[in-house]
């Protein structure tokens, strides 16, 4: 089997996946969410092997966002493009995103954070920037937000920002939510990224709110160096959907 | 209905080709077939819940309190209300400890403990975001200090120097002693103290997974080197000269499927010496992956692993 057919293989996986992910979600309203994973760029025929962590981390999101109540739709290959992404944005609730990360140069001298599509191609993936979700979003409160890339998770990151999430960390008697992104500093390798996701989305729901399970989550065995980082509301369930506005103690 | 066992069916038989057509890529690249890890196999499904819980008997449950009694006496931590004990199997990483679940009078988890079947403090957290507090750390060299008493505290069996990184946004300090063993470090393990900004414990990690036996003889450097120079040919075939070694040194590793989508999902519990190789790409290649890491068995140089950064 080429591996052009081993992708499509992947990709109808993926889609089936979606599908039963969203059906096994509790019966709430429907809360979008988006989970899309660079699976092209690390395949055999663009990198000489099939990195398998894109997949595996791609699952694990699935079954965590729709423990919590999302509606999940899973993207990748030609599927997960900057058009998908920014045609989806203005309606996710949710939204992972397993790809590369970075500090890219924007325009001129102008630099931004942002990540790459997959788009089917080996090279020359486009850059989704935090200001071009800015600008289809313009506002609007989000959820879940999880940066699984390099270098989104640190001080200067400009992505929170463009899922409406403040950069402070509220913590016990706080309440920055019904939100919580999670991004990771500096080079991150699959291997942590995967142990720690894996872990994050276990614990999340059956007791722990989000910046519990972000604790949990860092129990694990990692490469010296690997760090990941939060912003929103510790105490929050992660649950899909907004809350009355004003509430301070409802989880 | 038959429609659906139809579809079904070639749905099955397309994967089976998939996985089929993996496998033989993998073995004509010299990857490990079937399951590497060994004891990975049948532990953990990605996507599926990473602990397994049960209770534990009463004097089982008295001895855990009573050692997170002293856990909390030395670090100041508050006094709970309510207290769960329960065996946690980790399926990922195939360990598995009592861990003590500590809430207040609200039903509020404060903090866990964690106790490995020697009774020594494997893992705790105090929940809550706590970055304002006393006066914070002036330097890594107070972090530091304060770290390596805390450390001794916990009898964490720390030794030497621990490297100090400052948390994002000046959120605290985060201290490690990674793990060596006969002067080869063991990858991933170690002890990890997280402290908040004022020198207080936010978490604490030891990490110390089964190794093997070490092989017969360990394959020198120099063929070390050969034998990673040949396997990042043979995967990067004409793009091969935008990948150079950047490192290359012992290790204790866990076996890994990263390479085969097949494989088991979860790293090998036990872990085995292998040279551990950093390639750091460039060029054209370097814009679909930075890195990667190739784990090759310390014996017989069979490639038992790896990582990838990108």
């Amino acid at each position: 089997m080429s591996p052009g057919r081993w992708l499509r293989s992947f990709a109808a996986l993926v889609g089936a996946a979606a599908l039963v992910a969203a059906a096994a979600g509790p019966a709430r309203a429907a809360y979008q969410a988006s989970a899309d994973s660079n699976t092209t760029a690390f395949s055999l025929n663009c990198i000489g092997f099939n990195d398998a962590y894109p997949a595996r981390m791609l699952s694990a999101a699935l079954g965590g966002y729709a423990n919590l109540g999302y509606t999940t739709t899973a993207y990748s290959g030609t599927a997960f493009s900057k058009t998908q992404v920014l045609a989806r944005t203005l309606n996710d609730w949710g939204f992972y995103v397993h790809s590369h990360g970075d500090n890219y140069a924007y325009s001129g001298s102008t630099r931004d954070f942002g990540f790459r599509e997959d788009a089917g191609i080996c090279s020359g993936a486009r850059i989704i920037f935090a200001r071009d979700i800015t600008a289809v979003r313009r506002g609007r409160t989000s959820n879940l937000v999880i940066m699984s890339t390099c270098h989104l998770g640190e001080s200067a990151t400009t992505m929170p920002g463009a899922f409406a999430i403040t950069k402070t960390k509220a913590g016990w008697g706080a309440w920055a939510g019904p939100s919580f992104y999670l991004g990771y500093l500096g080079e991150a390798w699959d291997s942590d990224e995967y142990a720690f996701e894996s872990r994050f989305w276990s614990a999340i729901g059956p007791g722990y709110g989000v910046g519990q399970a972000f604790d949990v989550a860092r129990l694990g065995s990692f490469n010296v160096g690997f760090a990941a980082n939060w912003y929103g509301s510790y105490v929050w369930t992660g649950r899909a959907g907004p809350l009355p506005t004003g509430c301070t103690s409802c989880l | 209905m038959r429609t659906r066992i139809r579809s079904l069916a070639r749905r099955r038989a397309g994967r089976l080709l998939a996985a089929v057509a993996v496998a033989g890529t993998a073995i004509a690249l010299g990857f490990p077939g079937g399951a590497p890890t060994g004891d990975a196999a049948d532990r953990f499904v990605a996507g599926s819940p990473v602990t397994e819980r049960t209770p534990v008997t009463p004097d089982k449950a008295a001895a855990a309190l009573a050692r997170a009694a002293e856990v909390r006496s030395r670090l100041g931590l508050p006094e709970p209300a309510a207290s769960r004990v329960e065996r946690v199997v980790d399926r990922f990483d195939g360990t598995a400890y009592d861990e003590v679940t500590e809430s207040d009078r609200t039903g509020r988890t404060l903090q866990l403990h964690r106790f490995d079947a020697r009774g020594r403090l494997v893992g705790a957290v105090a929940f809550g975001w706590q970055a304002a507090g006393g006066p914070p750390m002036p330097s890594a060299a107070a972090a530091r200090a304060r770290g390596s008493r805390l450390a001794t505290d916990l009898g964490l069996g720390t030794t030497g120097t621990p490297e100090v990184r400052q948390g994002p946004d000046d959120t605290g300090w985060t201290l490690t002693w990674p793990r060596v063993v006969a002067g080869v470090p063991v990858v991933g393990d170690g002890v990890r103290l997280d402290l908040w900004p004022d020198g207080r414990m936010h978490a604490v990690v030891r990490t110390e997974r089964p190794l093997a036996a070490r092989p017969a003889s360990t394959l020198d450097e120099t063929t070390a080197r050969a034998r990673a120079t040949t396997t990042l040919g043979t995967i990067f075939g004409n793009r091969s000269g935008q990948v150079s070694i950047a490192t290359l040194g012992l290790g204790w590793v866990a076996p890994n499927s990263a390479f085969d989508p097949t494989g088991p999902d979860a790293p090998g519990a036990t872990l085995r010496l292998a040279w551990v190789v950093e390639a750091r790409t460039s060029g054209p290649l370097a814009d679909a992956l930075r890195a990667v890491k190739l784990y090759l068995d310390a014996g017989t140089g069979a490639l038992i692993g790896g990582d990838v950064l990108r």
